[in-house]
């Protein structure tokens, strides 16, 4: 009866020892379908980032995103990037545009937007 | 022959000469551009990049090796989701935007209080969050500031105040609208709400301009209907407000 229960004692160890581990593999590891769209919307992002920075006379760092004076052919203009909780809004001309990230590939990451500027 | 020959080679000297300092001006020019460091991304995959106005970004790091191995292949496509711009969602009578009391503001939703709207609470704040949201209210047919509200003048003075106490400080003027306003816009057969919440933060800028702050210091951007806190009546005040950025110096 002792062996029995010992037995049965170990095998629920083992098998939440597995069950643990496989979860939290599945928590921490993104698939790589998920690791290629993250990639692929950053660089639509930095795309989008740099197009801008060079039509830009100006940038503002602001504590949540910048602020970017535009010459375009309609004349001045201001383009903003704001952090909107796990996206990235970009407004223009009145249209807003929303870049985001997907699911986060780390459990809890947040989506970060810092621009500073760099010293001289 | 020999002049002609001493004359080419004066001009092949002379044009030397204006390559080399051009190439002199532009490389002078490339070192005092500024220059910005984006950080951007999730957490753990950020991706920084450098970049510089009006010049092409220079991406001074690659992007980091995901941690789930090698990508195999490009699947899915990039998850950018166009957010047209918001139509109000019922006919919502205008309101007639009047001078306000605190009380008045208070029942909008504003935790405000005439008396802690200090110096102190204004610089604080900036310093803390870098950033600010202001109660200050506009006249319904026009975006000029309404100079007979006493709550406004005061968020206004304030400001004011911490400018010329810090003048290295620079700010950016964010000028939001509601629902409401739109439709009384519309109504008015003026232009978009970005156009609307542009010229408050302008006017907003031109009081503080005309108080004598450089208009250096100081950016206004119309942030139009963008994060509206909601369609209640006291959330559509929160809506109708100006927030002051702190810009990095």
């Amino acid at each position: 009866m002792i062996e029995l229960v010992m037995v049965i004692f170990i095998l629920t160890l083992v098998a939440g020892a597995y069950f643990y581990i496989w979860r939290q593999q599945g928590r921490l590891s993104a698939s790589d379908q998920e690791v290629a769209a993250y990639y692929l919307s950053a660089a639509t992002f930095m795309d989008t980032l740099h197009a801008d920075s060079r039509m830009a006379r100006r940038i503002e760092p602001t504590p949540d995103g910048c602020i970017m004076e535009v010459m375009t052919s309609g004349g001045l203009q201001q383009i903003t990037y704001t952090l909107r909780g796990n996206a990235i809004e970009r407004l223009a001309n009145g249209k807003a545009k929303l870049y985001d990230f997907g699911k986060p590939l780390r459990e809890g990451a947040k989506v970060l937007f810092n621009v500073r500027e760099l010293a001289p | 022959m020999n002049k002609s020959r001493r004359w080419m080679r004066s001009l092949g000297y002379a044009c030397a000469l204006g390559v080399v300092l051009v190439c002199m001006e532009v490389t002078v020019a490339a070192g005092s551009a500024p220059r910005y460091d984006v950080t951007f991304g999730q957490q753990g995959n950020e991706v920084q990049v450098q970049i510089v106005p009006a010049r092409a970004g220079v991406a001074t790091h690659a992007m980091p090796a995901p941690d789930a191995g090698a990508v195999t292949g490009i699947v899915g496509s990039p998850v950018v989701r166009p957010t047209s711009t918001v139509t109000p969602k019922a006919a919502v009578p205008p309101t007639q935007l009047q001078s306000q009391s605190v009380a008045d503001y208070k029942e909008d939703g504003f935790d405000i209080n005439i008396d802690t709207i200090s110096g102190e609470v204004v610089s604080g704040q900036l310093a803390e969050t870098g950033r600010l949201s202001l109660a200050i209210l506009f006249e319904a047919d026009s975006s000029a500031v309404n100079q007979a509200d006493a709550v406004t003048m005061q968020s206004l003075n304030q400001i004011l105040s911490v400018m010329k106490s810090q003048p290295d400080l620079r700010i950016a003027v964010e000028g939001y609208v509601d629902y409401t306003g739109v439709k009384e816009y519309e109504a008015l057969g003026q232009l978009s709400d970005e156009d609307t919440s542009a010229d408050r933060a302008a006017s907003v800028k031109n009081w503080l301009v005309g108080k004598g702050i450089s208009s250096d210091r100081i950016t206004s951007v119309g942030k139009g209907m963008r994060g509206q806190i909601g369609d209640s009546e006291e959330q559509r005040a929160k809506n109708r407000r100006v927030d002051i950025v702190k810009l990095s110096n």
